[in-house]
């Protein structure tokens, strides 16, 4: 198998992970459940942007029940593999090394620094965020690998599908703190807020005001292809 | 000395120099070009590296800020405590020992800074900057894409590269190293270059000196000089590249490198002299061998210039003999056959110098020769000057060439006469002029053999010729010993035969003519006027009627100082052939009129009678000095009798007789000398403007007993009376003639029997006692 058709298979398998994975708090089809909310993100040009994390934190008390979804965070293919997850407090987070070889993944410069080896097909569920944080995450051996993580303290957080959609099946409805975030948003703290009440079947839409920044593609500068042949 | 060794020395000089000259030419100008195209290349060589080290400094800080940014550790503690993200730094400044280290955080606030500081005993110390917790001045690095920068801290520069400290994509801050830019790089890179080099920053517009490699402590003079250079002004003792550093901000950075041109060329000027050294010497030795050559070439000629002097010393013996095939060889064989042909060529010369070409005898430089030897010898011998009679009369009616034949002729019968007997030689002296010397033969025998030998007459071309010699004999030692004075008693002898007729005449005494007094008195005679050996005697003459002196006549005398008292008649002649007689008539003049004023004072009128030479008559001015003495001596022209002899006017009778004339007019009683002896005509006698004749003494003094004189006397009287003139008389040596010349009628008498030719004292004592009323004379007139 070449080095092609590897990525090919394993982002369709990204693909049916991510729709699979997301079922508790969200909703699919906002005509299917009546308190499904839903929210569009769209780019400055009017573009369905995906991939990009929406969390709703209540701000009239709403007692939540907590999502604590077991988050995996793969390295596959040298990458970070979601580059963006997100998870609720004190989730437990496992890292998977996919990869034939090593990783030493770390994160530094913020309060939730962390930074262990992990070898081959090994997962790793060392690290603990019971603070809500933007963990940004890289890999001493392989430079151009990057992920973040982004931890919040509310259950309701997805990412928008490829059509810039996230539904959110919200069971307190009230006042919420609707957040959008992406490390590559040019736009304070990366993000963009907006407090609304939360009705059913209501709908909001984000359009960002300046262009995206590019998003990292993992891919080492160097054509350093010699580990591939082994597989 | 312009001489062939030193001229083709010179040419070797001249053109050993012009090659030089040009050999140090081209290579003056190759190195200078070397020299401009090397000072050139150092000077870009210089840049290079300068660029190449800066270059070298900036990717090596970038190369270890992008990776010391990736480091796990410093991004640990990116965010920590500042005194443990220090420790980190530092220890990553370590490890390039960069002079400055930063880390500055994701919101542009300088976390950490560490710099070097010198201390002054050369050692260093890392310090926290002074920036830190400052915000960083330069937040536009972190876009720029551009890693390498200059940075100032206060004074200090640093050359500085910036990496992004980065998690994944997050960036957490920047980290930067630099190394300062100062002494030490200056100096790193003048032990590189031998350069100078300075480092100059741009100000607010103004340069400032950051460091230098000199230690200088004229730093403004240092700035100075380098802010010229940086403009591209650079002074002539110095050689100097520059390089601009500018950030895209206001930072400008110069680099100056230079150097002392005469440092850099120090070491082509070592070349140089070694080269001047290598052309001394190559010139030394090729003027010494081009001496040498020199030398060669002229030796086989100076050997030649050597014999050439040895030829003309008269050596003909010795040759040459160069072993050189050349030009040089032939010259020296032709400088032989040359002297062998020289040789030959001077003994025919020889030979013609001492033979008569006509007859192939010796001549007279043999002559000299064999007399020397027979003078030496003191060997006795006859020499007989002969002399071919009537060859004139040959010459002139059959021509020269039958002369010739017959002189040919001669020759021969003498020779054969030599041959045959024992005259020893026989020598033609030329023309009809023959010497024979004889030995031990009485002088009859030889004249009659010559006589003999002469007696058959000689037949050529149907003429009969006889053959006559005559003959001038001189016998040594009878004669004399002398071989000069021998040839001369010999001619005087030939001389004496042609007077006499006679054939043969034996030298004797007695024919001497005094020849060689006579040449001696021609160098004395000039002398003798200024010597004062000239004195002036007068002669009376006497009044026949009155029997009274009235008249003297002036005669010179000359006292030789070693001949003693030399006879008028001897130097007059040779005073008139010198040209003399003009200062010795004059002399006669001015005496005799001195002379006359003496007597005058003692009341003696006397008319002075003074000769005049033909020679006088001839001078231009004569006329105007005879009038002039008279006038200073004031004495009347009347007085004064110029005695002119008969041939004297006969020679150029017309001047002659204009210049008398003048006399005449001016008072001068003019008298006509040695009457009777000058062959003059009576027609030219009519002509003279004389006043008187004087009659020859030849005709006088023998009066008494020859008739024929007492006719001529009579008649000259009778006709000089007829023609109005007076007569005087000379040579009166007896009573008789002064008598009988007083009985017929002539006016003054001169002679020995009045008075000899007395000097002027003498007679001035006689003409004073003649004066006195009883007189000898008037016993005589008595006796008459």
């Amino acid at each position: 198998m070449n080095n092609k058709s590897i990525k090919l298979f394993l982002l369709l398998g990204l693909a049916l992970l991510s729709t699979k994975g997301y079922s508790e708090n969200r909703c699919n089809d906002a005509s299917s459940n009546k308190n499904c909310v839903q929210i569009l993100v769209e780019s400055n040009t009017g573009q369905a942007l995906k991939d990009l994390v929406v969390y709703l934190e209540p701000l009239d008390g709403q007692l939540l029940e907590p999502n604590l979804e077991h988050l995996v965070i793969n390295q596959e293919g040298r990458a970070f593999s979601p580059y963006i997850s997100v998870s609720q407090v004190n989730s437990d987070v496992n890292f998977v090394n996919k990869d034939d070889i090593t990783h030493h993944i770390y994160s530094a410069g913020s309060e939730n620094k962390f930074s262990f080896k992990i070898k081959s097909g090994e997962t790793n569920a060392s690290v603990e965020f019971n603070q809500p944080a933007e963990v940004a995450m890289g890999c001493n051996i392989h430079d151009w690998m990057s992920g973040y993580l982004l931890v919040v303290n509310t259950p309701y957080f997805a990412k928008t599908n490829t059509q810039g959609y996230a539904y959110f099946d919200i069971t307190e409805l009230g006042k919420y703190k609707i957040v959008v975030w992406h490390p590559q948003m040019k736009s304070t703290d990366n993000r963009m807020i907006q407090e609304a009440s939360v009705l059913p079947h209501s709908q909001f839409s984000f359009k960002l005001k300046n262009e995206m920044a590019g998003i990292p593609l993992q891919e080492s500068d160097d054509d350093f292809d010699f580990l591939s042949d082994y597989e | 000395m312009r001489s062939l060794q030193n001229k083709i020395f010179l040419f070797f000089v001249l053109l050993l120099l012009m090659v030089q000259a040009i050999a140090f030419w081209t290579l003056y100008s190759g190195n200078k070009n070397q020299e401009a195209a090397e000072i050139n290349n150092r000077l870009t060589t210089a840049k290079t590296i300068f660029t190449e080290l800066f270059e070298r400094r900036s990717e090596y800080l970038v190369a270890f800020a992008e990776t010391a940014a990736k480091d796990y550790g410093l991004k640990e503690v990116f965010n920590d405590d500042t005194r443990s993200l220090l420790v980190a730094l530092n220890n990553h400044r370590k490890r390039i020992d960069a002079d400055l280290a930063m880390t500055i955080s994701a919101d542009g606030v300088v976390t950490g800074q560490l710099q070097r500081h010198f201390l002054d005993d050369e050692r260093n110390k890392i310090q926290q900057g002074v920036e830190s917790g400052t915000a960083f001045r330069f937040t536009q690095w972190f876009d720029s894409g551009q890693s390498s920068h200059l940075y100032t801290i206060d004074e200090d520069l640093y050359q500085v590269s910036l990496s992004p400290v980065t998690v994944g994509t997050k960036t957490l801050g920047w980290v930067a190293f630099g190394f300062q830019i100062d002494q030490r790089l200056a100096i790193e890179f003048m032990n590189i270059t031998n350069l100078s080099t300075d480092f100059i920053v741009k100000d607010n517009g103004q340069w400032r000196l950051i460091a230098s490699s000199t230690n200088d402590e004229e730093s403004s003079e240092e700035l100075a000089l380098a802010e010229r250079m940086i403009q591209g002004i650079i002074p002539e003792k110095y050689i100097a590249t520059h390089s601009l550093i500018t950030e895209f901000d206001e930072q400008e950075v110069g680099v100056v490198m230079y150097g002392l041109r005469a440092n850099f060329v120090a070491l082509l000027q070592e070349q140089w002299w070694r080269f001047l050294i290598l052309a001394a010497l190559t010139l030394f030795v090729s003027l010494t061998s081009a001496y040498f050559i020199a030398a060669s070439i002229s030796r086989p000629i100076k050997r030649l210039v050597a014999q050439a002097k040895v030829i003309a010393s008269g050596d003909y013996q010795q040759t040459v003999t160069l072993n050189d095939n050349n030009e040089i060889g032939q010259l020296a064989d032709e400088f032989n056959h040359m002297q062998t042909a020289v040789l030959q060529r001077e003994e025919a010369i020889k030979h013609h110098g001492n033979h008569d070409s006509l007859t192939g005898l010796p001549n007279r430089n043999v002559l000299k020769k064999i007399l020397k030897k027979y003078t030496e010898q003191q060997q006795a011998f006859v020499l007989l000057h002969l002399n071919l009679s009537r060859l004139k009369d040959v010459n002139d009616t059959l021509g020269h060439d039958v002369g010739d034949e017959v002189i040919k002729e001669f020759a021969c019968r003498l020779q054969l006469l030599c041959e045959t007997n024992q005259f020893k030689n026989l020598v033609h002296l030329g023309a009809d002029e023959f010497i024979l010397l004889v030995t031990d033969l009485d002088l009859d025998t030889i004249v009659a053999k010559i006589q003999a030998a002469l007696e058959s007459t000689f037949d050529y071309q149907g003429i009969s010729l006889q053959l006559q010699a005559r003959m001038g004999i001189a016998a040594s030692p009878e004669h004399s010993n002398d071989a000069k004075t021998l040839v001369q008693m010999a001619d005087t002898a030939l001389h004496h035969t042609r007077d006499t007729g006679k054939l043969v005449q034996v030298y004797q005494s007695d024919l001497d003519v005094n020849t060689v007094e006579r040449l001696n008195l021609i160098n004395d005679l000039k002398q003798a006027i200024p010597a004062g050996e000239l004195e002036l005697h007068f002669q009376p003459k006497m009044n026949l009627k009155s029997r009274v002196i009235t008249h003297v006549e002036a005669l010179v005398r000359w006292q030789h100082p070693h001949l003693g008292m030399v006879p008028p008649d001897d130097f007059i002649h040779i005073a008139e052939q010198t040209g003399q007689i003009k200062a010795l008539t004059r002399w006669v003049f001015t005496t005799a009129l001195a002379q006359f004023n003496t007597w005058k004072t003692l009341d003696l009128e006397l008319n002075v009678a003074i000769n005049i030479s033909a020679e006088n008559l001839k001078e231009a001015d004569f006329h105007q000095f005879i009038c002039q003495s008279l006038m200073n001596a004031n004495v009347p022209p009347e007085k004064v009798t110029l005695e002119v002899t008969e041939s004297s006017v006969v020679d150029n009778p017309e001047s002659a007789i204009k210049l008398l004339s003048a006399f005449k007019e001016h008072g001068f009683k003019i008298s006509i000398d040695d009457y009777g002896t000058g062959y003059s005509s009576l027609a030219q006698l009519k002509q003279l403007p004389v006043h008187e004749l004087k009659i020859d003494k030849s005709f006088v003094q023998r009066l008494e007993h020859d008739l024929d004189d007492q006719i001529i006397v009579r008649s000259t009287i009778e006709l000089a009376h007829n023609m109005g003139l007076y007569v005087v008389a000379e040579g009166i040596e007896d009573e008789f003639s002064l008598n009988w010349l007083a009985e017929h009628g002539c006016e003054l008498a001169q002679g020995y029997y009045i008075s000899k030719p007395k000097p002027a004292n003498e007679l001035t004592t006689w003409l004073l006692e003649q004066k006195k009323p009883k007189a000898p004379i008037t016993n005589n007139e008595t006796n008459t």
